[in-house]
C-alpha cells in the first residue's frame, strides 16, 4: 500500500455550489473527495468526455475504475482558507442584439453572486493507492477549471488496530459499517462528509489520527436513474 | 519553410481530428497583457483586487495586494472576437440552419467556437471548454495600478445645467480605474489542439483589444505573445509566473518599463519551466515567438488564407458533433 498526503495551493478562485441561497452560491470550506478524484485522475484513469449529453452524474461508473486500480481519495481539510465575493452575469452580445432576460426552464438566471475559495488557500488531502502512482502537479478545480497545485509527500505505511481519530474528513458513504463512532457532519451535495471523527477498527497511521483501512468508493443507485430505469422498463 | 509549415509537419503536436476525451496534448499561449487605456475590471462597483504575496524569493514575501482580471473576463472578448469571423464567414448565423446564439440556449453546439471554448445548456448537454484562462494578477501592487477618475453627464449644451430651468443633475460620480501600462501575465491553455484550431485560439489572442467594462470608450489592453509551448501537461500558474517577474524586475515602485517585463517573464519562464514534470517537445521564445506571431497576422491579413483556415475549422468542428456530440445522440 502506498500512503501519500497532497497539500493542495489554489492559485485562482475556486468556485463549487455548494450551498443556492437565491442569487448567492456559496462554496464550502471542505473539498469533496468525488471532486478530489476527478481532478486528479482526470489525465489518467476517468478521462471523461468533453461532450455530455446530460446532468444525470456517472459517480458510480467512473469512480469504480479508481476501486479497479484500487486507488481512493480523501476529501480535503481546509489547513487556511480565504473568502472573495464576485458578482458574476452571463454575457450576451447586446451591441447587435437586444438583451434578454433568462429564467427560463432549461436556464438559470444571468447573474448571481458567487462566495469563491480565495487564491492563496490551503487544503489537505491523502490518497491510498495499492501501486506507486505520480500525482500531477496542477489540477483544475470547480466549476471554472481553476488552477491549484498538488505537492505530495509519501507517508510510512503503518497499520493498527483500535480506536482512533480520523486524520481527514471522510466520506460516510465509502467507510464500512460502524467504522464512525462520533462526528460533526459537513453539509454539501452529492453527500455530506463527516469531521472529526472518532472511529475503531484497522487503520493508517497519520500522525496522531488515522485512516481507515477500509475506505472504496461506494456510490449508491441514485433515486432518479431507479425511477428512469423503472419507466423504461 | 516557414515557422508556421514546420510547425504544422511536427509530429504528435496536433490531433488530426478532435478527440472525444482528454487526450494529452497542451499547448501554452504565454501572454503579458499591458493596459493601453483605463480599462474597468470589477464585478461589484470597485476593482477586483486580491492579497497575494508579492515575489517568490525570501525577500519578497510580504503581502501586497493586486488587482486580477478573472478568468471570464478575458475569454469573454475573445470569444466575441473569434464569432465576430464565424459570423462574416457564414459558420455562424442569426437565424436558419447555422444558428447560434451566445449565451442563450440556442448556442449551435457546432460551431468552432460552441466546441473550443465549451457551452452548458440544462439537460440539452454540455461540451467541456478545451480553452483554459486563469486570473491573471497584476505586477505592480493596486496602489500604484489604480486611479480614481470622476465623470459626469451632460446635457447636449455642454453644462450639468439646464437650460431654463437652472437646475443642476445629479448624474456625475467617481470610479476607479486601471492605469495605463499594467502588466498582467497570463496564460492561456488549449487543450487537444488540431491545427487550424490552435490557429483559431491564437487569432483570438491577438486580434482581441478590448477587455473589462465600458470597452467602447476604455479598455484597451495589448496582448503581448512572450511564448507558445507545446507540452504533455499543465505549466505553472498566473500567479506564479507573475511573482517570479516581480522577484526579477530592477525597479517594481513606480510604472514598469515594458522591455524589462518582457524580459523578465521570459526569464522567469526559463526558470519556472525548469521545475514543470512535462515533456516539451516544441517552444518559441521571445523573438521566435514574435515571428509566430508575424505569421499568425499575415494569416488572419489575408482574407481569401482565413477563410480557408475558418472553413477548415469549422469542418472539424462538425465532425466532432457528428461523431461524438449532440447529433450521436440524435442518431441512436
Amino acid at each position: 500500500m502506498h500512503l501519500l498526503r497532497c497539500t493542495i495551493t489554489l492559485h485562482d478562485s475556486v468556485y463549487y455550489a455548494t450551498r443556492e441561497l437565491g442569487t448567492l452560491y456559496e462554496t464550502g470550506q471542505y473539498l469533496h473527495n468525488y471532486a478530489l478524484s476527478y481532478a486528479l485522475f482526470n489525465d489518467s484513469h476517468l478521462q471523461v468526455a468533453y461532450f455530455c449529453d446530460s446532468y444525470q452524474p456517472g459517480y458510480a461508473e467512473d469512480l469504480a475504475r479508481l476501486n479497479a486500480a484500487q486507488i481512493y481519495v480523501t476529501p480535503a481539510l481546509p489547513l487556511q482558507v480565504d473568502l472573495l465575493l464576485a458578482t458574476w452575469k452571463i454575457g450576451q452580445v447586446s451591441y447587435y442584439r437586444r438583451t434578454e432576460q433568462f429564467g427560463g426552464r432549461n436556464y438559470p438566471a444571468n447573474i448571481g453572486r458567487a462566495k469563491e475559495l480565495a487564491p492563496g488557500s490551503v487544503f489537505v488531502c491523502y490518497v491510498i493507492s495499492a501501486a506507486a502512482l505520480r500525482l500531477p502537479r496542477w489540477i483544475r478545480l470547480g466549476k471554472w477549471h481553476s488552477k491549484a497545485e498538488v505537492t505530495v509527500e509519501a507517508l510510512p505505511v503503518e497499520q493498527r488496530t483500535g480506536p482512533f481519530v480520523a486524520a481527514a474528513p471522510l466520506n460516510p458513504l465509502d467507510l464500512l459499517p460502524g467504522v464512525a463512532q462520533v462526528f460533526d457532519i459537513v453539509s454539501m451535495p452529492p453527500n455530506s462528509l463527516i469531521t472529526h471523527a472518532q472511529c475503531v477498527g484497522a487503520h493508517y497511521v497519520v500522525g496522531a489520527g488515522g485512516l481507515p483501512v477500509e475506505m472504496r468508493y461506494r456510490v449508491p443507485e441514485l433515486p432518479t436513474v431507479a425511477r428512469r430505469a423503472r419507466r423504461q422498463a | 519553410m516557414s515557422l508556421l509549415e514546420s510547425l504544422r509537419a511536427t509530429d504528435g503536436l496536433f490531433h488530426t481530428a478532435l478527440p472525444p476525451k482528454p487526450a494529452g496534448k497542451y499547448v501554452h499561449f504565454l501572454l503579458v497583457r499591458e493596459t493601453e487605456s483605463f480599462p474597468l475590471f470589477q464585478t461589484d462597483g470597485s476593482l477586483n483586487v486580491i492579497r497575494v504575496r508579492a515575489g517568490l524569493r525570501s525577500e519578497h514575501q510580504e503581502l501586497i495586494t493586486r488587482l486580477m482580471i478573472f478568468k471570464r473576463k478575458q475569454s469573454s472578448p475573445e470569444r466575441l472576437t473569434g464569432r465576430e469571423l464565424l459570423r462574416a464567414e457564414g459558420i455562424i448565423a442569426d437565424e436558419g440552419e447555422r444558428l447560434c446564439e451566445y449565451n442563450s440556449a440556442k448556442f449551435c453546439k457546432r460551431c468552432p467556437d460552441c466546441v473550443l471554448y465549451g457551452y452548458a445548456i440544462g439537460d440539452q448537454g454540455a461540451e467541456k471548454s478545451k480553452v483554459y484562462v486563469d486570473t491573471a494578477y497584476s505586477i505592480t501592487p493596486y496602489e500604484i495600478s489604480h486611479k480614481a477618475l470622476s465623470f459626469n453627464a451632460l446635457y447636449e449644451h455642454g453644462t450639468m445645467t439646464e437650460q431654463g430651468t437652472g437646475q443642476t443633475r445629479s448624474s456625475f460620480g467617481e470610479q476607479d480605474h486601471v492605469v495605463p501600462q499594467v502588466f498582467f501575465p497570463s496564460i492561456v491553455t488549449l487543450r487537444d489542439p488540431t491545427y487550424p484550431a490552435f490557429l483559431y485560439v491564437l487569432g483570438n489572442l491577438l486580434r482581441t483589444e478590448r477587455y473589462g467594462a465600458q470597452e467602447t470608450r476604455t479598455g484597451r489592453v495589448y496582448n503581448h505573445l512572450v511564448g507558445v509551448v507545446f507540452a504533455n501537461g499543465e505549466i505553472f500558474s498566473n500567479l506564479r509566473w507573475t511573482q517570479a517577474i516581480y522577484d526579477r524586475l530592477p525597479e517594481r515602485d513606480d510604472l514598469l518599463n515594458r522591455e524589462a517585463v518582457l524580459n523578465a517573464a521570459q526569464e522567469a519562464y526559463g526558470a519556472l519551466i525548469e521545475d514543470e514534470p512535462v515533456v516539451r517537445p516544441w517552444e518559441q521564445l521571445g523573438a521566435e515567438a514574435a515571428a509566430l506571431c508575424a505569421e499568425v497576422t499575415a494569416l488572419y491579413r489575408d482574407a481569401g488564407r482565413s477563410r480557408a483556415l475558418l472553413q477548415a475549422l469549422a469542418e472539424q468542428t462538425r465532425a466532432y458533433a457528428a461523431q461524438y456530440g449532440p447529433d450521436r445522440k440524435a442518431k441512436k
